[in-house]
């Protein structure tokens, strides 16, 4: 049986698909099968991220409704064996999406694959009910600011009150909270929420930090995941929260400013 | 305005039932002047409700006016009869008492006399030991709410009664929502959006001057909110 992990935030441009793309590589790279969906259908993202966006037949809407077969349709990773993608539809919109339909192909992925990571979309609505409805651990994408916290809080309800684990009375769906985009040196000038600040208001035990990085934007743009690049800050601290979500215990790094040398305090840099 | 000079209104009231599984006058005399000397404020006009239904009536006399008058010299206002098929009609008519029936009385709860806590049993508190989280709304409807985590910013908590929060208060409390102006809201942190006691309430603006992350309590005095230190 696959563990089901949802990538969620209720708020858009948090860093959803990224985290998606980054912990699913992470997880195949640590040599689980896993797959990757998006549940974004109408906005599809996480092909561009993969970096398979030309390869692309069938989608997930094609699958639900018949159209084509779960092995027509998964994208096998370049880089990473073990990693496959389900690109979500670019041509139809949420409403595509069934209950039925998105049980029975996780059920089938369930049969082949350790980890299926489904990348939610933003808002509250279909798409992201969906998307969490089957979790079994949810990681919720979160920056430090407090318009994106406050809608962390409000997915956190809804995964306690709206997901199958919650309406069947089940073992609660598993949280983690992932704060992505924090800048130290912002926190240290009370520009931005601090890690404690976070981890106070939505009391979920926190899964990683990953540091504000041009690494990420450019690496989206190259449709590579950013964990590739263990050269960067960003990189490693995904592959530090991929182990922490296979039950590794790793202590939190680039939580605190650089201290500056005594010549650049002198030259006032 | 009605014209009517009185309102015929519907309650439930608890009262005790003197249920017999024997009965001679003498020995039950007896019998209750031992209890009321062991709790006599109980029983001053404590009101009764007369079961004999363990009787067999037709082999044990009861004088029904005997009876009363035993209850009433100690303490005991004795007000029914509950229903019995072998009740006689005729000395009950005579007795003045009203006739209960058996659906009126309901089930009873074996009281220990002496124990006077049982009187009024208090409603059970609605208890939460998750976090409210935003766009979460909890009622306590007729009772308590007692909240163990903290409420979050956009969530609502609200009750009948008084609101407990032994975490931080983001979000807004609602206390006495049916009107009990007594009701309090209690919390350790309080950060709150709003809270409100029986209609009257306080937004964020002002209470970031008064007790701002710190325990705190509310309560309704002369018709305004007080915020005080806990």
């Amino acid at each position: 049986m696959a563990k089901i992990i949802v990538v969620t935030s209720g708020k858009g441009g948090v860093g959803k698909t990224t985290t998606s793309a980054a912990i699913g590589t992470g997880l195949a790279l640590a040599g689980n099968k896993t797959v990757i969906i998006d549940f974004d259908v109408g906005l599809r993202n996480l092909d561009l991220i993969m970096g398979c966006e030309r390869r692309v037949v069938y989608d997930f809407v094609n699958v639900i409704n018949n159209e084509a077969n779960l092995n027509q349709t998964l994208i096998k990773d370049k880089r990473v064996k073990n990693l496959f993608i389900m690109p979500a539809s670019q041509t139809r919109d949420k409403d595509a999406l069934t209950m039925e339909g998105v049980e029975k192909v996780l059920e089938e992925l369930s049969e082949t694959f350790d980890f299926i990571i489904c990348d939610s979309p933003a808002g509250i609505e279909k798409g992201a009910h969906m998307a969490l409805y089957f979790a079994d651990e949810a990681i919720v994408v979160t920056n430090p600011e407090v318009s994106s916290v406050r809608d962390s809080d409000r997915i956190l309800g809804i995964l306690q009150s709206k997901s199958k684990r919650a309406e069947q009375g089940g073992e609660p769906v598993k949280e983690h909270l992932l704060l992505t985009r924090y800048n130290p040196v912002r926190v240290e000038e009370g520009e931005m929420l601090s890690v404690t600040d976070v981890e106070e208001i939505l009391a979920i035990p926190l899964l990683g930090v990953i540091p504000e990085s041009e690494a990420v934007l450019k690496a989206s743009n190259q449709g590579e995941p950013v964990i590739h690049n263990q050269d960067t800050d960003a990189g490693k601290a995904y592959s530090d929260a991929v182990k922490r979500l296979l039950g590794e215990e790793i202590a939190f790094r680039f939580l605190d400013a650089p201290k500056k040398g005594i010549l650049k305090r002198l030259i006032g840099a | 305005m009605n014209d009517d000079c009185f309102l015929l209104k519907g309650s439930v009231i608890t009262t005790f039932i003197l249920e017999f599984s024997d009965y001679n006058a003498q020995d039950f005399e007896q019998q209750l002047k031992d209890k009321v000397q062991s709790s006599p404020d109980f029983f001053s006009d404590t009101p009764v409700i007369i079961n004999l239904e363990k009787l067999d009536l037709d082999v044990i006399n009861v004088d029904y006016l005997k009876l009363i008058s035993i209850c009433r010299q100690h303490g005991l206002q004795t007000v029914a009869f509950k229903q019995t098929p072998q009740l006689n009609q005729a000395e009950l008519k005579e007795s003045g008492l009203a006739l209960l029936s058996q659906k009126a009385c309901g089930k009873s709860a074996t009281t220990n006399t002496t124990n006077e806590n049982n009187i009024t049993p208090a409603k059970k508190t609605r208890l939460i030991t998750k976090p409210v989280r935003s766009g979460q709304q909890v009622y306590a409807e007729g009772c308590d709410l007692i909240i163990t985590g903290s409420v979050s910013g956009g969530a609502e908590v609200l009750a009948d009664g008084n609101i407990h929060i032994y975490g931080t208060l983001r979000g807004r409390a609602l206390a006495g929502v049916n009107g009990d102006t007594d009701a309090r809201i209690f919390c350790s942190n309080n950060e709150a959006e709003l809270v409100s006691i029986g209609g009257h309430f306080l937004l964020s603006d002002s209470l970031e001057t008064q007790v701002w992350k710190l325990p705190a309590q509310f309560y309704l005095q002369d018709e305004t909110l007080h915020v005080s230190p806990l």
